[in-house]
Parts: structure tokens; sequence; C-alpha cells
């Protein structure tokens, strides 16, 4: 019976067609373009509807916040995908909520006032300062350009100050945590690291440059725009996800052991200067961020990465010359940044340390006329003989 | 070592238009809806319903070939749609309940007239997902890895749908 049935079936399928005639396509066809317009007519009445509706409520908002008094600080998105929003006005608090993406605020110091960046459950408080927060996957990511913040999450609170930046919540301590052994000489102490197969036949003279740059990229066009900061990958054992932790010595460890290539992305890059700085190699952060300076001079973080540049140069590698270069060009990324001030008064003070007293000079007048009130004046003064 | 991620290539589109695809594919579209909805009344605007369903997908598409198989999806989709609506109102004494009589075309045997009446009749008891899958399988002709695609679910799903609508049927049969 079965195959029976369907043989049947099989020889009687050229016979199931419907009568498709010009006539009866073009029947349907009318009657579709008689549906198309009404649904366009009901569309337009629904939006119609939807913008009075969008209007209203705008308007009942603009009521309820016009006595709100005019804001003292500024902020400036990193990302087109930035979410941000006033909170309500208290005495002697101004607070903003960062839902997604990034930005700078710049804040008028004001001791009658806290002013507070909330980003999920992480509070930003500002001292007086200039600072960058952004919501980087799971984790916030707080940068201190100029001045001083307060981090406060569940369980504690953090300050940072000039140059100093954190990602949050940080990772729990483990419960005992012992101090670690006076390293005891088993074998020859390992050379500076250079990333190459081993073994190595004799220890090398002088650290070589290790791959933190992708080698061999394409040209890569600046954007106007540059595209928002990816969130970043976090599986078990990334060196990313060591440096988001604060485990820096451990995401070298894995970046060095691996020889990793980096993605030519301002994120990842930053954050492995930050994973070669806070692990004491700061010799090997200088790539990353003059590739950040050379492939993204038009990323909102690229003044942050040329000021970094300057500091490491300056502080913990002692070249002078070249840290002046790269204060010069902090502050010709973001010549009416706060950050710009700061610049200037270290490039003031490279140019000193680099015997250039003639150039330290024309930078400290420079700094004493633009910014006569500014911070580090003395020092500016000092280092360039104005005083 | 990662590659570098780069901007995804822009497509041109190539799929036709939705006047092409009309005049193109409605005949298609109207033979599959007879076939899945056992009657001519509804087949016109079952043909309209996926068309107009279909104008605001077009775009997406990027390769011609790939328009007839997607118009079939929202045929299949669209039918058993319609299939439920009328069984509903069926249920509620809205719409009558027996399958069209005159399904075939003129050229068909009365053998096969009542043949396949009988079978529509049988179809209109089924579950409406193992009533579509036996008709794209044992009716449209289509092997089974077209059937699953078309109804959106797995070969293992699809497989064990026809088996049942086929059990019913044959029991059915064998009754008569």
């Amino acid at each position: 019976m079965k195959t029976d049935l369907l043989q049947q079936l099989e020889r009687a399928r050229p016979l199931l067609r419907p009568d498709w005639t010009p006539e009866r396509e073009e029947s349907v066809r009318r009657k579709m373009a008689v549906t198309r317009r009404k649904r366009r007519v009901r569309r337009a009445a629904l939006a119609l509807v939807a913008v009075v509706a969008l209007t209203g409520a705008v308007a009942l908002r603009w009521r309820t916040t016009r006595d709100a008094p005019p804001a003292d600080f500024a902020i400036r998105t990193v990302n087109p995908e930035t979410r941000w929003s006033r909170g309500p006005v208290q005495p002697g608090l101004e607070s903003v909520a960062l839902e997604k993406g990034g930005a700078w605020f710049n804040v008028e110091h004001k001791p009658s006032r806290v002013f507070r960046v909330s980003a999920g459950d992480i509070d930003v408080e500002v001292l007086g300062t200039r600072f960058l927060v952004e919501h980087i996957g799971p984790r916030v990511h707080v940068f201190v350009d100029h001045g001083r913040v307060r981090v406060r999450w569940p369980r504690g609170t953090r300050e940072l100050t000039d140059g100093e930046s954190g990602w949050f919540p940080p990772p729990p301590r483990p419960p005992a945590l012992e101090p670690s052994p006076p390293p005891a000489p088993v074998s020859e102490p390992e050379p500076e690291p250079a990333l190459a197969p081993a073994p190595r036949p004799e220890p090398a003279p002088a650290p070589k440059p290790v791959a933190l740059v992708a080698p061999a990229l394409p040209p890569v066009e600046s954007h106007p725009t540059p595209p928002p900061p990816e969130p970043l990958p976090e599986p078990a054992e990334s060196w990313q996800r060591f440096a988001q932790e604060g485990d820096f010595d451990r995401a070298w460890g894995l970046l060095e052991r691996e020889r990793l290539a980096l993605r030519d992305d301002p994120t990842e890059l930053l954050l492995a200067a930050d994973v070669a700085r806070l692990s004491r190699h700061p010799d090997m952060a200088l790539s990353p961020l003059s590739q950040v300076l050379d492939r993204h001079p038009d990323d909102p973080r690229a003044p942050l990465a040329a000021f970094t540049l300057g500091r490491v140069l300056l502080e913990e590698l002692g070249r002078p010359r070249e840290a002046a270069a790269a204060f010069a060009r902090a502050r010709s990324l973001s010549p009416t940044a706060p950050l710009a001030e700061d610049a200037l008064a270290r490039e003031v003070e490279a140019c000193s340390r680099a015997g250039d007293t003639v150039q330290a000079r024309k930078l400290a007048e420079d700094f004493a006329r633009l910014y006569p009130a500014g911070q580090r004046l003395r020092a500016v003064r000092h280092f360039g003989g104005i005083e | 070592m990662r590659a570098l991620r780069t901007a995804p290539l822009r497509v041109v589109r190539s799929a036709p238009g939705p006047a092409d695809a009309f005049r193109q594919h409605s005949g298609y579209v109207a033979g599959l809806a007879f076939r899945l909805l056992g009657r001519d009344a509804e087949v016109d605007d079952l043909v309209q319903d996926v068309f107009l369903a279909a104008i605001r997908g077009l775009d997406t598409l990027q390769e011609p070939a790939a328009v007839r198989g997607w118009l079939a999806t929202l045929t299949v989709r669209l039918a058993g749609r319609r299939i439920r609506r009328k069984r509903i109102a069926s249920f509620l004494g809205f719409g009558d309940d027996g399958p069209d009589e005159h399904v075939l075309s003129p050229d068909a045997s009365p053998e096969q007239r009542v043949l396949l009446a009988q079978v529509y009749r049988v179809l209109e008891r089924l579950p409406v997902p193992d009533r579509l899958a036996w008709t794209l399988r044992h009716i449209e002709g289509e092997q089974f890895e077209a059937v699953a695609e078309l109804c959106g679910c797995s070969l293992a799903t699809v497989k064990r749908r026809i088996a049942a609508a086929q059990a019913v049927i044959e029991r059915a049969f064998d009754e008569d």
C-alpha cells in the first residue's frame, strides 16, 4: 500500500498545479500594489503618532530640567557608541552616568561640590582633574591625565593621580599572600628578553626589540572618526585578561613566551604598553605606543599615547631628547586640552635634562605666558632657568 | 600570528528587484502554494502575502539563485500560518473544513481525483508541521535536506514529522 500510494502520488504530481495565467498574475500584481499603498499610508499615520508622542515626551522632559544649572564640565566621547546622561543635580554633587563606551571628562575644580562619573557599579569622583573612563568588556578602564580621582567599586576604593590608570574592579587578592623569597641563583641569570628561539649560545649584550608590533602590516588609513574600541577578548589564559586583572607580570610572561603579535588596535596596543611598563619592561612599551601614534594619530587616545611615551623615555629610560619630542607631539595632537599644559611642562624638563637650555628657556617662557596659574609653574621656571 | 582585521568587502547586489522577482517566480510560488494548501481559492492571497513579505528582504540577498529558495521558505511559512488560522476559524465555526474537490487539473483521471481528495482530507487532520513536511516530500518531491531547510528545522525532526504523517495516511488508506 505504502509504495503504491507514493507511486500514485508521484504520477499525479504534474497534475497538481493552479491555472496560473498572465491575467491572473496581473490581477495579483495589482492587488499587491493596492495593499502596499494602504500599508504605506498606515505606516505614515503610525509614524506621525510616534512623532507627536515623542515631541510631547521631550517637551515634558525639557520642562522638568530647564531649571537645572549650566554644566561646569565638558565631556568628549571616544566613540559613537558612547552613551551618558546627567544625573539629578543635588547640592554639593554633580553626577554623570556613563552607560556605554568611553569619554574624556574636563572638570572645573570646585571645592564646594563633588563631581562623580558612574560606570556600572564603579564610581569615579573628581578631585580636580582630566581623566578618561571607558567601558571595555565587563571592566572599566580609568586613566588620569591630570589631577586626582577616586575610584570606588562595591568592595573598595583607590585614588589615581597624574598618568596613573587602572582596571576596575580589580581581581580579588589571594587569601595568603606570602612575600616572595629572595632570589636564589641556581643557574646563570637569563639575559634580557629577546624573544629569539632557544637555545641561546651566549647572553645577549643588550635587549633586542621584541615582536610587540604586528609585522608586515599593510598601510592603514587613519579615520577621522575612529571605530569604537572593541571589547578585549576574555579567554581564560589570555594576556589581555591577566592585564585587566592587574597581573602584569603574568601578562608579560604570556606575551613574551608565546611571541604574540598584536592587533593594530589602539586599545590593545595601549594595554600592551601598560603591560610592558608595569612589569618593569619599559623599553618594550615604546613600540606599541609609537604604533598608536604612527597608525592612529586621529584616535582620541593618541595624545595620551604620546604623553605616556614621553614619560617612559624621560623617567624610566633616561632619553630626554626623545622624550621632549614625544611631549611636543602630545601637545600638537591636543593643543587645547589640559594634557597640553602638563606635556609642555614636561617638555621643558626634558629639554633641560637633554642640555638644550635655549629651547628649555623658550618653552618655559611660553608656559608662563599660557598658564600663569599653572600647577607646575615653579618646576617649569626651575628647569627653564627663568626663576 | 593573528590576521589583521579588515573591513568587510562590499558586495554588489545582483538579486532581482521586487517587480522582476514577481515576474520570474510568481508561477513557481503559486504552484507551491497550491500544493501546500490543497485548494485554489487561497492561492492568490498566499502569493500576494509571500511577495509583500519578500519585498523587505530582497535587498539582503546577494545571489540571484538564492531568491527562489528563499521565496519557497517564505511560502511554506506563510502557508503554515494560513492553515492554522483557517483551522482556528473552522473550530470557531467561521469556515468550512472540507478540502477543495477541484484540486487537480482537468487532465486528471477520476481515480487520481479521488486519491488526491482523500490524501488532502487526511492532511487536513494532521498537525501543521507534519502536514507541510510530508507535502514537501511526497507531493512536491523534495529531498529530505531541502524539506528540512524549507521547514526551518533539523533533518532528524523533518524525518520524524514525515514518518508520523505517513503512518497516519497509511492507516487512513488501510481502513478504507
